[in-house]
């Protein structure tokens, strides 16, 4: 399964803090603000929940890895399954 | 090719802080309904941004990246205690991120060392490959200064209590919840994983050091009047157990800390939330403005003592299984040391049930105290949600240890291995 | 056989200098046109350098005394774009205090030129006077504002001083002349077994002029006092881009004649680098003028990057070459945030009217808080990949002292930046600043912030452009 989770998993704040950036701040109690942010939060509880589900824990090595060459030569990226 | 961070993945150890940080941050998000009055949107792009780091630092597998997500997560929390905190919320702010930095830009010089020394900063690959000996003391203390400054350990401690005074409620959960876990993290992965040598060398050092915090906060704490000064320094202490039980090196020393950790996250997070609820209330945090309040808020006492109770490590809850896996491990290595920790568990009962006896029941003699309200919806959603783990793990925590357990023997296995081949 | 066409930047810059000066001085009121026109200048130059000279590995000119390799277009092409920046974003801080004159773009023009040429030099005399050309030029840039006492003595001050400096490093050169009977690097270099260690005077002497230019301790002594009573504009173009000029020729100085001779100079470098990060990050901690703040902080950005060259391997020389690139796109950033810092015709330059910024311009404090991390070095903003490559070569030659100075110092300096957010974000508001500016400045603040955020993603591309670079 190749879906890259664990960066899904770093990314979506980001994503949603950028959402909520476009969005205009008001004073007091700013439910569009609140509503978005605690959807990015809730759907990544889930994902991480969905993790620890299909997480095998027989197994003592690293799961879900991901790998990609960032910086040439220094941080090596190798793939995995 | 969707873009992919690189060098990610989890074990058994690193996928109990993950799903942890991910839990707390809704929570926090639901929690900032009635705190923060100003730029909410800032503040909750300041959280966010926040979880993404934290995230990043426990399913690293690549030393630069472990530095980059560690490092970053300081630029969010300055801006939370700076921005939203109370009085004295700059020179908290300040300190914490200087004494936080200087602690990390000698593990810097480490990781790049390691680049040079092995050729790669691939975690899994120095398991393979390991560390050359001799240079093991030196990146061990490099590694130590980081990660001592974030626990945090006695005496580099105190920036945490006055973050924790000055920083919104939201922001000492995250601060205490996950934050301080990324340093035990740490110590597991990169001080055991890639120094086992120089690791038996200053375990003398850790059990220290550990034992003073323990008992010299929890002494402190005791003198405390200001509720969230008072679990900072707790905080402190039961960080005492955690190092105390990771450099035991056995697997229920180990067990116990991550246990322990994922324990305190929780029972920390919710403490932080209810002397947030009553500060909300009457804006005080000393313990003096409260006491007998357990007629007015019902509902609050309970939880409050669900929590305290948690806290000192009762039987019943996860808080216990942390610290009687701990100090099995403890015993089995060091009988003084063992001893000296379970006066802490005694201190530490005195304190939180102190404090407890103070706020909550005892004589009403504020009169402001009776115009109190009690939990409201999300204020109870929040402390219910973090109740329940607590006490479900407390009496079964089986889903835990069978995520960790394999990974945690694999650990000690190489690091035994390590030893003996060196 | 000489091909011309290498030297095309050159020559197109000195033809269009001279056919600017013709043009400005018989039509009337023609500022403006000058300026559109510098601009364009810079942007062909730009061009033409990538065209003519960027594939070119290594090729020297006009016997020997002109080297045209992949350094030396990389860092034109910087100079470049960087004076072009400059130039676009200067126009309304120009007009404000009515120096908006057809001296200005020709000045900037000429330095321009006199850097191009002392980038591509090979030789003690064309070093001196691409670097004369240079220096002049700045000089009465620098007095430019001449109803300003403040300008007029920065002028004169950074005259006197760079004159000395200059004429100690024309005896440098002569005494290296007397000891090795040339002035072209290469034949130095050849002449090295000779007389090795009588030379070090002549580099001595050399080293205190380059140092004065770049501004490193203890030759700094101008630089806060220059750069805070200049116009804004041509401070702007003070931190930037003679820097990256003396840099190369520090990098060309030191690596091409006198590689052999490293145990004489490595220790100079290191004692300049150390005192200028150490400097640097201390001296600023008290300063209320944003100016004076920012020389302080580039004197220390200066010791990191010299740090780098103290290495002696070509990795060092890379991660400098990196180290001043990223450097100018964060001066860029920083200066584009004070040019915008406009109330009723006046220019605001303290510390203090920064306070609660982020009330009233929400982007522009967020861009001040990118801008002011990534010059503190907090990952993962660009400042700190460009610290983290220095310290790697750094460390890969075991000079450890160097790398804990540096990263200590990085601690220090930390402070004063974060006193500069702080005070955006956690102080008092004061009235709101002008929002309307030139669609210059805006664009030259939103690329370069977007440049310092985003950099982690592709680190390798700036990367590859200087792996190519290899003088040893």
């Amino acid at each position: 399964m190749n879906f890259p989770i664990l960066s899904s998993l770093i990314l979506l704040p980001v994503i949603g803090a950028l959402f909520l950036f476009f969005t205009k701040d008001k004073d007091g109690n700013n439910l569009t603000a609140k509503n978005v942010s605690l959807f990015t939060a809730a759907v990544n509880f889930l994902i991480s929940i969905y993790l620890w589900i299909t997480f095998d824990q027989s197994i003592s090595s690293f799961q879900f890895i991901e790998d990609r060459e960032w910086i040439d030569g220094f941080i090596n990226y190798k793939s995995w399954c | 090719m969707v873009l992919s961070i690189t060098k990610v993945g989890v074990d058994g150890i690193s996928i109990l802080f993950i799903i942890l940080t991910t839990f707390i941050t809704p929570l926090c998000i639901i929690s900032v309904n009635n705190t923060v009055k100003t730029r909410l949107r800032d503040f909750l792009i300041a959280i966010l941004i926040m979880e993404s780091f934290m995230i990043g630092v426990f399913c690293a597998l690549d030393l630069v990246v472990f530095y980059l997500f560690f490092e970053a997560g300081l630029i969010p929390m300055f801006l939370i205690i700076g921005i939203w905190g109370g009085p004295k919320r700059v020179y908290s702010a300040f300190k914490f991120f200087l004494y936080t930095l200087l602690g990390s830009v000698l593990m810097l010089v480490a990781i790049i060392s390691i680049y040079w020394i092995s050729g790669t900063t691939d975690v899994i690959k120095l398991y393979e490959f390991g560390i050359d000996e001799k240079y093991q003391n030196l990146l061990w203390l490099a590694f130590f200064s980081s990660f001592a400054v974030k626990t945090p350990m006695w005496p580099v401690h105190t920036w945490l209590p006055d973050a924790h005074v000055e920083a919104p409620t939201a922001g000492s959960v995250l601060l205490a919840a996950i934050l301080l876990k990324m340093a035990g993290y740490g110590f597991i992965r990169f001080s055991l994983g890639l120094f086992p040598v120089a690791s038996e060398v200053f375990t003398p050092l850790i059990y220290g050091l550990s034992v003073i915090a323990i008992v010299f906060t929890s002494l402190i704490a005791l003198m405390q009047e200001d509720m969230k000064k008072l679990i900072a320094y707790s905080s402190v202490a039961h960080m005492g157990f955690v190092t105390l039980g990771i450099f035991t090196i056995q697997q229920q020393g180990i067990e116990g800390s991550i246990i322990q950790m994922i324990s305190h996250g929780l029972v920390s997070a919710a403490l932080f939330l209810c002397v947030g609820v009553v500060y909300d209330r009457m804006h005080s945090r000393l313990i003096s403005s409260y006491g007998g309040i357990v007629t007015i808020i019902p509902k609050y006492s309970i939880l409050f003592m669900l929590f305290t109770l948690a806290a000192l490590g009762l039987p019943g809850t996860s808080g216990f299984i942390g610290e009687f896996l701990i100090l099995m491990g403890v015993f089995k290595d060091n009988f003084l040391v063992a001893v000296i920790a379970s006066l802490g568990v005694i201190l530490g009962a005195a304190y939180m049930l102190w404090l407890y006896k103070r706020v909550v029941f005892g004589k009403l003699v504020n009169k402001d105290l009776t115009k109190m309200v009690d939990l409201n919806k999300s204020e109870y959603f929040i402390l219910s949600c973090l109740a329940i783990p607590t006490l479900f793990f407390g009496f079964y925590p089986d889903p835990l240890i069978n995520t960790i357990e394999v990974s945690v023997s694999d650990l000690i296995n190489m690091y035994n291995n390590n030893l003996i081949n060196k | 056989m000489n091909n011309l066409n290498l030297v095309l930047p050159e020559i197109f810059i000195s033809l269009s200098i001279m056919f600017l000066l013709v043009l400005g001085v018989f039509k009337k009121d023609s500022s403006r046109l000058i300026f559109n026109i510098s601009l364009l200048v810079f942007f062909i130059t730009a061009i033409i350098t990538l065209n003519e000279t960027y594939s070119v590995t290594r090729i020297t000119l006009f016997n020997e005394s002109v080297v045209i390799d992949h350094m030396s277009s990389l860092m034109k092409i910087i100079t470049l774009i960087g004076a072009f920046l400059v130039l676009a974003i200067s126009s309304s801080y120009l007009k404000t205090f009515k120096i908006f004159k057809i001296e200005y773009p020709i000045l900037i023009l000429c330095s321009v030129l006199g850097m191009m040429v002392m980038i591509s030099s090979n030789d003690l005399m064309v070093f001196y006077m691409g670097l004369e050309l240079q220096s002049l030029a700045l000089y009465v840039l620098a007095t430019f504002n001449r109803d300003q006492l403040k300008s007029s003595e920065a002028g004169l001050k950074y005259f006197v001083l760079s004159a000395l400096s200059s004429g100690l490093l024309l005896y440098g050169c002569s005494l290296i002349y007397g000891f090795s009977g040339s002035t072209n690097f290469d034949i130095i270099a050849s002449q090295l077994n000779s007389n090795k260690y009588v030379l070090t005077f002549g580099i001595v002497f050399i080293l205190v002029g380059l140092a004065f230019k770049i501004s490193a301790v203890p030759f700094h002594m101008w630089a806060p006092d220059v750069y805070e009573g200049s116009p804004t504009s041509v401070t702007l173009f003070f931190t930037m881009v003679p820097k990256i000029a003396a840099l190369t020729v520090f990098i060309r100085f030191l690596y091409v004649p006198f590689l052999n001779l490293i145990d004489q100079w490595q220790m100079i470098i290191i004692f300049l680098s150390i005192a200028s990060m150490l400097f640097g990050a201390i001296a600023a901690i008290g300063q209320t003028n944003i100016k004076r703040l920012i020389a302080y902080s580039s004197i220390g950005h200066i010791g990191y990057t010299l740090a780098g060259l103290a290495t002696g391997s070509n990795e060092g020389i890379q991660s400098s070459i990196i180290y001043i690139s990223i450097y100018v796109i964060m001066n860029l950033a920083l200066f584009s945030c004070l040019l915008m810092l406009k109330r009723n015709n006046q220019y605001y330059e303290d510390i203090d009217d920064l306070s609660g910024l982020s009330k009233n311009h929400p982007l522009l404090s967020l861009s001040m808080l990118v801008i002011l991390f990534s010059l503190a070095g907090i990952p993962p903003l660009a400042g700190f990949f460009a610290k983290f490559y220095i310290f790697k070569t750094v460390i890969e030659q075991s000079m450890y002292f160097l790398a804990i100075v540096g990263l200590l110092s990085t601690v220090i300096a930390a402070f004063y930046y974060l006193r500069i957010i702080k005070i955006i974000y956690f102080d008092k508001e004061k009235e709101k600043y002008d929002s309307d500016h030139s669609p210059w400045l805006k664009f030259s603040l939103t690329f370069s912030t977007i440049l310092i955020l985003l950099y982690f993603i592709f680190p390798s591309q700036l990367i590859e452009a200087v792996s190519r670079i290899n003088i040893i």
